[in-house]
């Protein structure tokens, strides 16, 4: 075989290079028709290839499986990642926004009375106790902020005083405290009186109206507002509003049940009156 | 006596244990309770605690640890100045007294304890409120109220210094 091949190889090759280029030009297609031996070999690669590009397929597949999932898995953290800070955005954005209307509302209230000083401060903690209403803020003595100063919302409602003071925290107690007590002017004839804290009326979220000059007529509805008496507060800022009218055991002191006008609950940020010109 | 001879191990893990004890209890109590309101009433965990500290420890630790606990719960409430300096030492010291010669250390006895002692509390805390308001029968329903919610949670105090001295023994 060797031999034959060493002595006859060159001929050989060439009848089989002619070989190949005639089955080559008769398999050439013709007007998209193709030669007769293409289409044999064809036959015969066809369901080779069919099966060679299942296994593939399946192949891909399960490499597709295994390599996507762990790249799908990484960007579906980064997705919710992204969602999560879009959403912290969302919140704080909201929250800027609520702070920007309540700081316009102080806008306003400055402009009526420009003897105010204000400090603005986030209302931090309530206290865990059933024996008193009072609330910790985030500022304190280094803010400028006394013992004694009033607390009001941007809208110039009383919410306390300020009963503790530390450096850089205060707490206020509420207008309904039992140790809260506040001169005020009540209705359209400004009967004077005192509103004061009252343990089962605090438990109420009220007050107590008391304390009324002689002869004042009080309503249910009156509109009660501090009085500035006693200088601890200014004048004219909202206390809240006559629920109830009682008299006292004995029949002959009336006495009236307030209902602030804040909503402790929704108190989020306050505003302390560090000075203000007290009207004699 | 020297330092290292008196702080033993085991000392040492007493006085981290109990530092942890009542560290935790106040900030449950200032932070997490603050916001766990039932009806119109909060929990008031702090008094098991001293009940706790006197039951283990005895009638002189117990009552030194309750200081401490009286002490940052004065400091965390605006209405008392040394009321709760006062009531958690004596509640320690009573109920380590009555463990000593009468009681002995059981869930029973200790849930007991409790409840007595949360009464008690809450009637000095209501008797500052009547001092300085007018009579209501208010404060002893809140008396009642802050008893009754106070309980459960008294049941988690018991456990982690019963526990820890069954680990010393």
């Amino acid at each position: 075989m060797k031999e034959f091949i060493r002595k006859n190889g060159i001929k050989v090759g060439v009848i089989v290079l002619a070989v190949i280029v005639l089955i080559g030009f008769g398999s050439v297609a013709r007007n998209g028709q193709v030669g007769a031996g293409h289409n044999a070999l064809g036959i015969v690669k066809a369901p080779i290839q069919k099966a060679v590009s299942s296994a593939v397929n399946w192949l891909n597949s399960i490499y597709g499986y295994l390599y996507n999932y762990d790249s799908l898995l990484a960007e579906n953290e980064s997705l919710r990642s992204q969602l999560a800070d879009a959403q912290e955005s969302a919140r704080e954005g909201i929250a800027a926004s609520e702070e920007n209307r309540r700081l316009r509302e102080l806008l306003n209230l400055r402009e009526k009375h420009r003897d105010y000083v204000l400090e603005s401060s986030k209302v931090v903690l309530w206290s865990s106790t059933n024996w008193s209403s009072a609330f910790t803020i985030s500022k304190g003595s280094s803010s400028g902020i006394e013992l004694g100063d009033p607390v009001i919302t941007e809208y110039g409602v009383l919410v306390g005083q300020v009963t503790e003071l530390g450096t850089s925290w205060a707490t206020v107690s509420t207008l309904i405290d039992v140790n809260m007590s506040v001169g005020a002017f009540i209705g359209h004839q400004e009967a004077s009186g005192m509103v004061v804290g009252d343990y089962a009326l605090m438990k109420n979220k009220t007050a107590k109206v008391s304390y009324l000059a002689d002869n004042a007529q009080i309503y249910v509805g009156d509109e009660v507002l501090t009085s500035g008496s006693g200088s601890s507060f200014p004048a004219g800022l909202v206390i809240g509003t006559l629920t109830n009218v009682q008299t006292e055991a004995g029949g002959q002191i009336e006495f009236g049940i307030l209902k602030p006008a804040i909503d402790y609950s929704d108190l989020v940020q306050v505003f302390i009156i560090k000075e203000f010109d007290v009207v004699e | 006596m020297k330092l290292r001879e008196y702080f033993t191990r085991e000392r040492l893990r007493k006085i981290i244990f109990y530092a942890l004890y009542i560290f935790i209890a106040l900030v449950v109590q200032e932070i997490v309770l603050s916001g766990l309101r039932l009806g119109k009433y909060y929990v008031f965990l702090l008094p098991s605690i001293a009940v706790a500290l006197g039951m283990f420890e005895g009638s002189f630790w117990g009552s030194m640890l309750a200081l401490v606990l009286g002490l940052f719960t004065d400091l965390m409430y605006p209405e008392t100045v040394i009321m709760y300096m006062i009531l958690f030492p004596a509640t320690a010291f009573t109920v380590g007294f009555l463990v000593r010669f009468f009681l002995n250390r059981s869930f029973l006895a200790y849930m007991g304890s409790a409840f007595i002692c949360l009464i008690v509390t809450g009637l000095v805390q209501g008797l500052k409120v009547l001092m300085t308001d007018s009579f209501t029968v208010e404060v002893f329903v809140t008396v009642v109220v802050q008893t009754l919610i106070s309980l459960p949670l008294a049941v988690l105090c018991y456990f982690p210094p019963m526990r820890f001295r069954e680990s010393l023994s």
